[in-house]
């Protein structure tokens, strides 16, 4: 079919026009929704590592730390060299210990 | 009978088949997304192919085969002995590094492997730069190290002799020293570089180098010893040669705090900057059973992603550069790990049918079988780093072959539409797998550039830079079940709103073809001879391959005529070992290759329309469907050919009569 022939039909009222509903905004933000709440709202399961941890006895270390704590937990160090014990706590960026008997 | 006008919105990429979005179409290739629509203007251009006029020996010839890459800091150019201005460096299948200093051609500035083995027979070596500037590849035992504050030793007066493995210094100060035996020694021989290895000290006035020279006799020579670079810097303990699966042994490596992470296998080995001690293979940072392979390191808000393949499943965990476990449940994925990539505190991950978001604990799926996953999953390919975000873009490669939608090369996965666009090469090769590693640049003064290392080219991704032949191909149109016949197709084009240069006349070719949905959508054959004098004229032997009908499209995927795509229109020797395909106009180059497959596909020519020398788009371009081409759905297809400006493609509208129920 032409373009003079379809604009003819078209100005007589004969072309039906076909368009699907615009649902793309719906869509999208549907999807973008799984990137936000891995980005933006922390859940449970951000937290099992802690909660891992806190299940277990705490290894101790044989060197002194002095890597700079992510967490709360990584703050404190048991110590053992030979007959020395110790526990490293991580106080206003400084390592600092107790020696224990 | 209703003649009905049904709007084609199919605008925003393709590769997920998301039921509910109708705006992704079937394929494209060269077009990115725009304001109103598609762009055809995005490729992968050529920064270079090596320089064999500046390095004349035949090994140094070509780049190579390039998998990785990294921003760091070196020289402005090689005739210097000194400096750290920002550079990126790329790492052959060689041993040989490359540089680009601010975006310029590259240079070979150190042959690691020539007369050596640090990266070993099938190592692919890690490379990173530390926070002191240095540059770190690890090899397959030892760790090197180019620091660029330590000066080259320059000379003026070097005596080689052709065939000679000797090698003087004419004047009268001993200038070599012993601990110059390993080191590359760049010689510059009639204006093109040269290197050798120096293979043994002497005395302060002589030294051996590996190899003989070859070149002119002579005592005057310029040349640089190059102290800055040292192979054997540190020492991992054990030949770390190939993967548990006996492939490459990739060594992904990760800068944190204080710290150089490097995968070697099942061990995580490490460099600490600030005492440069070592964790040694036998007794790593952080290790995992035998049979794991280190696939990727990448930090992040909560810590370190370790990923591994094990027995061809992947398995992701975190990790604190200090735990001698993660410190999180790993994670295990359904299928092989491919790459990961840092992504805002988080990490995407693509496995082998998936595009995955983690953030170390737990895992979002952002695309499921994409690219025709659900059909045949991807194959891995074996580099550190094949995928890289650039804002909300997600480039990345895979193993990817050539059939429908899967054109090997380079995609773009879009975090927000999770659709992809496809960007072909400058050459339009989309047959042969030949992107090996993806990087983000950021050492170029002018903004960060997105870096493709690739089988003898080093590639960037050029924008508004259109591609000899852009190619669209939509999802089925035509609504409800209903028998049609299509009768046109009505296409809106413009100009991408970006696009600046000097306002000229410009020129595209515009194709469309359709396709009715009867039969399958692609085969594939090979040309019987090479296309001699006549370039719409093919010989195919059809006893071997299937007989192409009349009206088919003939698309090349590789070769002189990659990209292109022509129409049968006459045929003799149907069904012979000499078929004879007459196409509807010439291609550009004369076919030569007769190794590679073409495909012939069943989408009908409608017409091409040529536009030279215009300056304004025309309103309305009407493709007149004249042969009364019957069926329930329809494939359009829309190719731009060789455009001179980046055109854009908007909403298009299929016009067709509607059967009713027959």
């Amino acid at each position: 079919m032409n373009q003079a022939t379809f604009n003819n039909k078209k100005t007589k009222g004969e072309v039906e026009e076909v368009k699907k509903p615009d649902n793309t905004k719906e869509v999208l933000n549907s999807m973008q929704k799984d990137i936000n709440d891995k980005k933006n709202e922390p859940s449970l399961n951000d937290y099992l590592g802690i909660l891992e941890v806190l299940k277990k006895v705490k290894k101790h270390r044989t060197t002194a730390p002095t890597n700079v704590p992510k967490t709360y937990l990584d703050a404190i160090e048991f110590y053992v060299s030979g007959t020395t014990y110790r526990v490293y706590f991580y106080i206003n960026k400084n390592w600092k210990y107790i020696t224990l008997t | 009978m209703a003649v009905k006008a049904e709007t084609i919105e199919q605008i925003g990429g393709f590769g997920n088949l998301i039921p509910s979005s109708y705006k992704e179409h079937f394929r494209s290739s060269g077009f990115i997304k725009s304001a109103n629509g598609l762009v055809a203007g995005i490729k992968t251009s050529v920064l270079s192919t090596g320089n064999p006029t500046k390095f004349t020996q035949s090994e140094y010839a070509s780049i190579g085969n390039i998998f990785n890459m990294a921003d760091g800091y070196g020289r402005t150019n090689i005739g210097t002995q000194s400096g750290a201005n920002p550079v990126t460096y790329v790492l052959n299948e060689n041993g040989d590094i490359y540089q680009s200093y601010n975006g310029g051609n590259p240079d070979l500035v150190v042959a690691i492997d020539r007369n050596n083995s640090h990266f070993g027979v099938s190592g692919l070596g890690g490379l990173i730069t530390d926070p002191k500037k240095r540059l770190l590849y690890s090899g397959e035992r030892y760790l090197g190290m180019f620091d660029p504050s330590v000066s080259d030793v320059f000379f003026t007066d070097l005596t080689f002799t052709n065939g000679s493995n000797a090698v003087g210094s004419s004047d009268a100060t001993e200038d070599f020293t012993a601990d110059m035996v390993g080191k590359n020694i760049r010689v510059l021989i009639g204006g093109t570089y040269h290197y050798y290895k120096i293979a043994s000290y002497i005395d302060g006035f002589h030294i051996t180098i590996s190899g003989t020279f070859s070149g002119t006799t002579a005592g005057n020579y310029t040349a640089f010893v190059l102290m800055s670079w040292t192979n054997s810097w540190k020492d991992w303990g054990t030949d770390f040669s190939e993967n548990s699966e006996g492939n490459y042994a990739t060594t992904p490596c990760e800068t944190y705090e204080d710290t150089v992470l490097f995968g070697r296998g099942s061990n995580i080995t490490s460099l600490n900057i600030t005492s440069d001690t070592i964790t040694t293979d036998a007794s790593p940072a952080f290790n995992m059973p035998d049979g794991y392979d280190c696939m990727s390191i990448d930090k992040g808000s909560n810590g370190i992603l370790l990923g591994f393949n094990f027995q061809g499943k992947g398995v992701l965990l975190l990790w604190d550069n200090f735990s001698d476990r993660s410190i999180a449940p790993w994670i295990e994925l359904q299928d092989r790990l491919v790459s990961v990539c840092k992504y805002q505190g988080n990490w995407l991950v693509i496995t082998t049918t998936e595009i995955l978001l983690t953030n170390g604990y737990s895992v979002t799926t952002l695309a499921s079988n994409f690219l025709d996953a659900e059909h045949t999953s991807y194959s891995p390919i074996l580099y550190s780093k094949t995928s890289a975000v650039v804002g909300d873009d997600f480039y990345f490669t895979i193993g990817l072959s050539y059939n429908g939608k899967r054109r090997a090369g380079l995609y773009c996965f879009n975090l927000t539409s999770k659709l992809v666009t496809y960007i072909p090469r400058t050459d339009m090769n989309q047959y042969d797998n030949l992107t090996r590693c993806i990087f983000y640049s950021n050492s170029n003064s002018s903004g960060g550039k997105l870096m493709i290392g690739s089988a003898g080219s080093w590639d960037y991704v050029s924008k508004d830079t259109e591609s000899k032949v852009s190619t669209i191909v939509t999802n089925p149109v035509g609504s409800g079940v209903n028998r049609k016949i299509a009768e046109a197709l009505k296409v809106d084009l413009g100009i991408s709103e970006t696009y600046y240069s000097s306002d000229s006349p410009f020129s595209f070719d515009i194709i469309a073809k359709v396709f009715p949905m009867t039969k399958q959508k692609q085969n594939r054959a090979k040309l019987k001879t090479a296309m001699v004098t006549n370039y719409n004229k093919m010989t195919i032997d059809e006893t071997v391959y299937p007989q192409i009908p009349v009206g088919s499209e003939i698309e090349f995927l590789s070769g002189e005529n990659a990209g292109y795509t022509r129409n049968v229109i006459s045929k003799t020797g149907a069904g012979t070992n000499t078929a004879v395909l007459i196409l509807d106009r010439n291609l550009p180059y004369l076919q030569t290759n007769t190794t590679d497959y073409f495909f012939f596909n069943p989408f009908l020519l409608i017409e091409k329309k040529s536009y030279t020398n215009i300056t304004e788009i025309p309103e309305t371009i009407w493709f007149d469907i004249k042969n009364k081409i019957k069926g329930k759905k329809f494939m359009f297809k829309i190719e731009i050919e060789n455009p001179t400006v980046p055109i854009e493609l908007r909403p298009m509208t299929f016009i067709y009569d509607d059967l009713g129920v027959i």
